[in-house]
């Protein structure tokens, strides 16, 4: 099968921002940017929208929060009163750290398996790695060809501003 | 464009700006001292509460820096010497510290002998609780506030001019102090000054339910002068980002804050002791109540939702109204905490209240701006700078 995947190897953050913002801006497809740690800014500049997680999380905070609630309210009241100190079988004060761990808790369990499933992360998935030296000290910005008025020379001239150290055709490489 | 460090222009208060906070300030001033004559007690309690929340705000400001000296943390180092103005506002504490001295028989119960004389339990107390250990212990606080902020203020402006790695280094050491004494003696402090309010009464986790809002209230302060600075065109080096940031800790500490004050509230309920109780008892009902409802509401649960989306934390209007909502939050708690102990029946809220609180805090935003504008507004030659400006760096090479 003829690969679809181009890379081009950088050696510093700042060169792969710059590189990043450029590539997107002549209107390339970037598949995916490759480093080694998080780079703050990358994400803009690769045009990338904000994580919808966050609904998710809030989402499960409000289940936990209200499942707190209601379990504490059904033992506490109505299936088992028992007689604490004298206190109202429906107090809230008691319900509150309850609540509280309930809902981190669940929000947190919650966002994470979301994440685990919507990426399939999963124990034992190859991943896929287009260079191997991403885990080391090199940034990989890699392309797509999604038509075929993609010229690779150009982006090869294009990335030459940015001190590209190599640039080449991607080869399937799985750790 | 970048532009580079030597050409961020200083900052200058506008005389219009001093006018006003001269009148509020002055205002404030004429309050307290006809409140001396024509409403003693009303104007003491107003005037421990406004004195309480400048030296929290002092303090606060203080282990904001120190936290991020002893962190190595880099992010904050552009805006830290807004902190620092925050900080340099100690030394005018200390004199409403001076001034409370005199206020010492109106406020304090266990000050009066004929009080001792037939209540046992403050006469074992007054071990600790009496005028001259009270005014020493006040004395103490202040000489280690004061100088451990002075040594963390002057070795931070001395950088500027060489830009040696060993004021750094020595601040670190300074922070760590300010973080241990600092913390002790305010928790100390709290317990002097409010919590010895209601002799009889105590609470173990008071000290830190203050430290806790203290911190809060001076994060919310820093952030309402971060917010006017880039207003008036310094959006290139208070970024987005570092309101960001200020935005999390801010909603951290508003969320720490109630969980204390739950903390407190909880453990007292449900042990039911009456001693106990009896600070919560007359909080809880009535007008009393209705404040404290609102003291939650503002200190948590509005600033809470507001700051809860990315986008918000980013945004300098919304955090600005969080930030202002926590600072009236804040004195709304101290009101909570200082005014039951005098005036039982129902919630007073007047000239005395008002006026004393406005000449306090626009004589308090005034200071800060007016030394942040003698130095330069960021520590231009920090080692940690570039951490905070990446551009910076890059422009300069």
């Amino acid at each position: 099968m003829d690969s679809q995947l181009f890379l081009g190897v950088f050696s510093n953050e700042h060169d792969i921002l710059e590189a990043t913002k450029a590539t997107k801006n002549a209107g390339y497809t970037i598949y995916d940017v490759y480093t080694p740690y998080a780079v703050h800014g990358l994400e803009n500049a690769m045009g990338l929208k904000p994580s919808r997680l966050t609904y998710v999380c809030l989402l499960f905070g409000v289940l936990g929060l209200s499942l707190g609630v209601f379990i504490q309210f059904w033992v506490g009241s109505i299936d088992w009163p028992i007689n604490v100190g004298g206190k109202p079988f429906n107090s809230l004060p008691a319900y509150l750290p309850v609540i509280f761990e309930l809902t981190v808790l669940i929000a947190g369990l919650g966002v994470v398996f979301t994440m685990f499933v919507r990426t399939k992360l999963r124990p034992g998935r190859k991943n896929f790695m287009p260079d191997l030296r991403i885990t080391n000290d090199k940034f990989v910005i890699v392309l797509e060809k999604k038509d075929t008025s993609f010229n690779f020379d150009s982006v090869q001239n294009l990335w030459g501003n940015f001190n590209v150290l190599e640039t080449r055709k991607v080869e399937e490489v799985t750790n | 464009m970048i532009s580079t460090i030597s050409t961020i222009p200083n900052f200058k208060i506008s005389p219009k700006i001093t006018r006003f906070v001269a009148i509020v300030s002055a205002l404030g001033l004429i309050t307290f001292i006809c409140g001396l004559f024509l409403a003693p007690e009303r104007i003491w309690t107003n005037f421990l509460i406004c004195f309480y929340y400048l030296t929290g705000l002092g303090v606060g400001a203080g282990i904001l820096i120190s936290i991020q000296y002893v962190s190595n943390a880099g992010w904050g180092t552009a805006i830290r010497r807004v902190p620092e103005a925050i900080m340099g506002t100690l030394p005018f504490a200390a004199v409403g510290g001076l001034v409370l001295i005199f206020g010492i028989h109106t406020l304090y119960e266990w000050s009066h002998e004929t009080v001792l004389t037939n209540d046992f339990i403050l006469r074992e107390k007054s071990v600790w609780l009496n005028e001259p250990l009270f005014i020493g212990r006040m004395v103490g606080y202040f000489v280690i506030w004061i100088l451990l902020s002075k040594f963390l203020v002057t070795n931070s402006i001395k950088q500027d001019k060489d830009g040696d790695v060993k004021y750094t280094k020595k601040n670190v050491r300074n922070s760590v102090f300010f973080i241990i004494l600092g913390i002790y003696t305010f928790c100390l402090a709290s317990i002097d000054w409010i919590m010895s309010l209601h002799p009889h009464w105590y609470s173990t986790i008071f000290g830190w339910m203050n430290l806790a809002s203290i911190f809060e209230s001076s994060i919310a302060a820093t952030v309402v002068v971060v917010v006017i600075l880039r207003h008036i065109g310094y959006k290139h080096i208070f970024k987005t980002e570092h309101l960001h940031e200020l935005g999390k800790l801010m909603m951290a500490f508003c969320f720490f804050w109630v969980y204390t004050w739950v903390s407190q509230h909880m453990l007292i309920w449900y042990s039911n002791i009456p001693e106990e109780t009896s600070y919560y008892i007359f909080r809880h009902f009535g007008g009393w109540g209705s404040v404290s409802f609102m003291n939650l509401v503002l200190n948590w649960l509005v600033p809470f939702l507001m700051l809860l989306p990315k986008a918000s934390k980013q945004n300098d209007k919304v955090m600005f109204q969080a930030a202002v909502i926590l600072l009236i939050g804040h004195w709304v708690d101290l009101y909570i905490m200082v005014m039951p102990a005098h005036f039982g029946a129902e919630p007073v809220l007047g000239i005395w209240e008002i006026g004393t609180f406005a000449g306090m805090i626009f004589g308090f935003f005034w200071l800060v701006f007016k030394s942040l504008s003698k130095n330069n507004l960021i520590p231009i030659k920090d080692p940690y700078l570039v951490e905070s400006l990446p551009e910076f760096e890059i422009s300069k090479s």
